[in-house]
């Protein structure tokens, strides 16, 4: 599988925020929505609006892809990915295999 | 439907008519229901587990298997009383969440009938965990309910049924039925606050009739 590509850090999301990044928030122990489908080249932002740690990586439990593997520690924490190909990520927590989402990235104009 | 799953889906404001199905009730729903129906199904969670690892660790297979089974029936009831409150996806998480913990009991259960301490301790240790978890699940489900005070609650459920479990293992019933009692009594210290978090979260559902 090839790599979402550019990984950007965690800490500049803040900025992300309330511009064209498309937002997925992690609440009550799951990721909302829980699909997403972005054009090529668009940002995601996680945040983690649960009082305790979740992770967003790339893959499912037992087969992570190594594409993405971001800790969420704290309420309020952020991640972001930016998306430069397209496809179908599936991410999930590590610590809670039961969290799942997905992120489907397409061609710019198609939707 | 069961009596146990209808007596609980009346008192989370399901209402069942004479068909069996069922659907949202528009009428108000008092508070007290609520809370007798998590009492209930709570303190079933108790008896039910205690059954099963009495069961695993004498060495009853069929017995485990039938109190398993209605385990996970009382789960599956819990966390439909959590989804008629939070929604479908509050539902899914919940249910995980909860059978995540009584995987750690079978864990423990598991290492204590075959004296391995290693794995009893690894499995306290994931039950401890899991208390966080679980606070901050019903947080975020419920500001009312602090996450630190309902992981402290769940550590009491966990530390009270880990003692039937050793006095299970012992062998000697009538201390295990003692313990029984005790960590099922504790369960209300769970239902309460929960019924009336929910209460105070959603005022017009939970009103006094």
């Amino acid at each position: 599988m090839k790599l979402p590509v550019s990984l950007l850090a965690l800490t500049l999301v803040g900025a992300l925020r309330g511009t064209d990044a498309k937002q997925v928030t992690i609440r009550t122990f799951a990721f909302a929505p829980k699909a997403l489908e972005v054009p090529v080249g668009a940002t995601v932002v996680w945040t983690n609006a649960d009082d305790i740690e979740h992770t967003v990586t790339s893959g499912a439990p037992d087969h992570a892809d190594g594409g993405f593997d971001y800790s969420l520690a704290t309420k309020g924490a952020v991640a972001s990915t930016r998306f430069d190909s397209v496809g179908t990520w599936s991410y999930y927590c590590k610590r809670h295999s039961f969290m799942r989402g997905e992120i489907r990235v397409i061609p710019k104009g198609e939707r | 439907m069961g009596l146990r799953s209808t007596l609980i889906a009346s008192a989370i404001g399901l209402a069942i008519p004479a068909g069996g199905v069922l659907h949202a009730q528009m009428a108000m729903t008092k508070s007290s229901d609520l809370r007798a129906g998590l009492n209930t199904i709570l303190q079933e969670h108790v008896y039910l587990a205690s059954a099963a690892t009495g069961a695993a660790l004498g060495g009853r297979q069929a017995e485990f298997e039938g109190a398993a089974a209605a385990l996970d029936e009382n789960s599956v009831a819990l966390s439909k009383a959590i989804g008629s409150v939070y929604g479908p996806d509050a539902e899914a998480a919940f249910l995980a969440l909860w059978r995540k913990h009584i995987g750690f009991v079978v864990d423990y259960t598991t290492g204590l009938a075959a004296k391995d301490k290693g794995k009893q301790d690894k499995a306290v240790n994931d039950l401890l965990g899991y208390a966080g978890d679980f606070g901050a699940f019903l947080n975020a489900a419920n500001p009312n309910l602090p996450k630190d005070v309902v992981a402290g609650l769940v550590k009491t459920h966990i530390l009270t049924l880990k003692d039937v479990i050793d006095v299970q293992a012992m062998g000697d019933p009538k201390a295990a039925y003692a313990k029984e009692r005790v960590a099922a009594a504790h369960m209300q210290m769970i239902a309460d606050p929960l019924a009336d978090g929910i209460a105070k979260q959603f005022p017009k559902r939970y009103a006094m009739k």
